[in-house]
């Protein structure tokens, strides 16, 4: 009888303890983050903007924002995105904002700023404007002002590292001018900003201008062996985002803006190129533009020590098709011939922009973008030894000789 | 610890190895060894596994000798009654450490990672109290479960291990043993410690059905280990590069955080790691647990029927040894306190007494 009495105890002891309540949380109770914006303060991001009719003025706005800190003064401003659950189902995909911040009656998604000065702090004072629990695990994009940037981006990465919340794969976007601005906007085709910008990258594999290692991870990764890295520039209207083009860090500090064609040159050197167009003008017709689609490209870097005088010997080797002409009035089949100068010609133009990507970075910016102390120290760990200490100066004055090996597979349908 | 009939077959002493080996040393070798060698780690693994499989043979002999007895028991016979129990004790004391420490950071981790709101000291005792009804109800189901975990277990590392080799960046792991042959050679000991897992055959052995082919699985599951944790570690380096790894306090589970999955649906794959390795760490604990339970039998002539009373009352032993440190960066460092301990056990004491057993029954037998 006491034995029976003792195994009833203890299952009920069991079943109340194992029944796994410990962490449990209601999903609907749950805030998902799906994006964070961080800018500079002052000023709040809302100053920036015009306010709309009927909307709370920014000054009032801007008390909820503040926080009492323990220590220094804020300096941050993160914005966070969450989706509105109620409404998702309802609506109709692109929203139907028509303020002037494209946040309206029918937005999806609430943009929450927050001022601060560290990110777990502004992260907790969140909850008190919000029912929700904030939850990160599904964190899509992080979006740095250039102003934050220039600073340094390890300033304010930590949190976004160390919780465990947070994974490695969220993509990291550098804004020109405000960053919680990206977060406004209400894209055509998709309810949430933050979905739609983690989603573009993906396109990398079609246009070679875009940066696709764009990873918390590998940035941090990249932070902590010391090298320099590009990440991609994020672009917005009320309702279109764009993302092109690049900023190089240097020791984790963003010392300048990489346009479209240097991206593609950089992709090139790193042997990131996946796909994209290149066009140069016809030799034969005047005026004529050759386009080609770039289908594989592959890159060896090799560093050459002669005479104890480094230098790097990039080799591309490009395989495409023939894409399309313009301005070419011709009729004509296509000879081989004219191939061969086309090879040629889409050789000298990859090396052009090459070069001129390599100096521009060498000689303004001082930026290891394309990692040839790493391929160095990999190579050559006898010399790289040596110039360890000194490689900021080295890099810079270094020898590079380009040489691009294009040939032309298929010319479409028509001859 | 109940006596029965059932025996385990040679097939297990692979399935028993492996998982007694992979332990919860699987979360953070990788930043172990790489802190010393750099990114050479996977080689200093290597070495550090080829050293267990000559002390693993050394192992196989002492148990083939005396094939009805376990290894305590062995111990008595051949160091005599006084060294004999010295050396057990020593034993006991390592294996009770590693069985704390375990649980200590397992449960560490998974606080970390999955529970972050259940108390530390729960996640501690009932896998303790789970893993204690396995070694209360004997060998012979310990076998049984190890059979159901060793393929999940297997899956899920290999998957791990596979997807993250897309991520991989093999430049990371150049250059390859450039004037680090010394740093290598410090690492080969503290990798040879990931290995302890291997004396499982000293306890199992008397309870299998032996053949020819025994050893052949038993290598196997030496070999099994020792491939994957080479694999994980220079996937983990390719992936990280070593001064991002050094950062990394659990960098296996980081991994998971780095796997990028296309679809959505497997957006998180870390979940399915987490709730794997939890029985990876369990079967690790069964076996040691088994293993300090026996001991502690043998060395102080505990009557079969009291062993209840060893089982259940290890739980708060262990318990309290791992609670004793609070300080998480000071729990991680006491595996690499209590390694010397595991080093000269299993490299000297081990060899030495399979040697000596083999002398004597040579003598023995001419005699």
């Amino acid at each position: 009888m006491k034995r029976k009495l003792l195994s009833i105890l203890i299952f009920f002891v069991i079943a109340s303890v194992l029944s796994g309540c410990w962490d449990r949380k209601e999903i609907e109770t749950r805030g998902f983050v799906l994006g964070i914006a961080i800018d500079k303060y002052p000023p709040t991001p809302q100053a920036e903007e015009k306010g709309a009719p009927g909307e709370t003025p920014p000054k009032e706005e801007e008390k909820l924002e503040e926080m009492e800190v323990h220590t220094g003064k804020d300096q941050y401003a993160m914005t966070v995105q969450i989706p509105i659950a109620k409404k998702t189902g309802v609506s109709s995909t692109g929203g139907s904002g028509g303020t002037s911040d494209g946040r309206g009656e029918g937005a999806n998604s609430w943009e929450i700023t927050q001022i601060g000065n560290s990110f777990m702090s502004m992260n907790r004072e969140m909850q008190s404007r919000t029912d929700l629990s904030l939850y990160y695990e599904h964190l899509q994009v992080i979006i740095l002002s250039d102003r934050i940037a220039r600073e340094g981006i390890e300033n304010v990465i930590d949190f976004f590292v160390r919780d465990p919340e947070m994974r490695r794969v969220v993509k990291v976007f550098i804004s020109e001018g405000q960053a919680k601005s990206i977060l406004d906007v209400t894209p055509k085709i998709q309810d949430y900003s933050s979905v739609y910008l983690n989603k573009i990258p993906m396109n990398a594999t079609k246009n070679s201008r875009m940066i696709s290692k764009t990873d918390l991870g590998e940035v941090i990764k990249s932070i902590h062996a010391g090298l320099d890295f590009v990440l991609p520039k994020v672009i917005a209207t009320v309702d279109e985002i764009k993302t092109s083009g690049g900023a190089a860090f240097k020791n984790g500090r963003m010392v300048g803006w990489v346009s479209e064609l240097e991206v593609e040159a950089i992709k090139f050197i790193q042997n990131d190129y996946s796909g994209g167009v290149i066009s140069i003008p016809s030799p034969e017709h005047e005026g004529g533009i050759v386009v080609m689609e770039v289908t594989s490209a592959q890159t060896k870097v090799k560093p050459v020590i002669q005479n104890n005088e480094l230098s790097f010997d990039i080799n591309i080797a490009v395989k495409g098709n023939y894409a399309e002409n313009i301005n070419m009035h011709t009729h004509a089949k296509l000879s081989q011939e004219l191939i061969n100068k086309l090879e040629k010609g889409y050789g000298k133009e990859i090396e052009r922009i090459c070069k001129q990507t390599v100096s521009k970075m060498q000689e303004e910016y001082g930026a290891d973008v394309f990692r040839f102390g790493q391929i160095l120290a990999a190579n050559e760990p006898a010399y790289w030894r040596k110039i360890e200490g000194k490689w900021d100066s080295v890099y810079p004055i270094v020898g590079v000789n380009i040489k691009a090996d294009v040939s032309i597979r298929l010319l479409g349908i028509v001859q | 610890m109940k006596t029965n009939t059932d025996r385990l077959n040679p097939i297990q002493a692979m399935t028993l190895t492996t998982t007694s080996i992979l332990s919860v040393e699987i979360l953070r070798s990788q930043q172990t060894i790489a802190q010393i060698a750099g990114q050479d780690a996977w080689i200093s693994i290597a070495l550090g596994g080829f050293l267990s499989l000559a002390s693993g043979m050394a192992c196989y002999l002492l148990a083939s000798l005396y094939p009805d007895k376990d290894f305590p028991e062995i111990n008595l016979d051949v160091a005599g009654k006084f060294i004999g129990r010295l050396l057990l004790l020593a034993f006991s004391v390592y294996m009770i450490l590693y069985v704390s420490l375990s649980l200590k950071i397992f449960a560490q981790a998974l606080k970390m990672f999955l529970l972050d709101r259940t108390p530390i000291q729960s996640l501690v005792l009932f896998m303790a109290i789970v893993a204690g009804y396995a070694v209360f109800k004997g060998l012979y189901t310990i076998g049984g479960v190890v059979d159901i975990i060793f393929p999940f277990v297997m899956i899920t590392i290999i998957a791990i291990i596979l997807l993250s080799i897309p991520k991989t960046n093999p430049i990371y792991l150049k250059p390859v043993m450039f004037d680090n042959t010394k740093d290598i050679l410090k690492g080969v000991l503290p990798s040879f410690q990931n290995f302890t897992g291997f004396s499982f055959i000293l306890y199992f052995f008397s309870h299998s059905d032996n053949t020819r082919s025994s050893i052949f699985w038993y290598m196997a599951g030496i070999l099994i280990p020792m491939v994957l944790y080479i694999s994980l570690t220079a996937v983990s380096i390719g992936v990280f590069g070593v001064k991002d790894l050094l950062t990394l306090i659990f960098p296996t589970l980081t991994l998971l955080k780095e796997i990028e999955f296309p679809g959505t649906f497997l957006e998180r794959l870390e979940a399915f790691g987490a709730v794997l390795w939890i029985v990876i760490v369990f079967a690790s604990v069964v076996s040691f647990y088994y293993m300090s339970t026996r001991n502690l039998v043998v060395l102080f002539s505990i009557k079969s029927k009291y062993l209840k009373y060893v089982v259940w009352g290890l739980i708060p032993v262990f318990y309290f040894i791992a609670m004793y440190q609070e300080s998480g960066i000071l729990v991680l460092e006491y595996p690499q306190r209590v390694s010397p301990l595991q080093t000269i056990l299993g490299l000297l004491v081990i060899p030495t007494l399979a040697i000596t057993a083999f002398f004597k029954k040579r003598k023995g037998r001419s005699q």
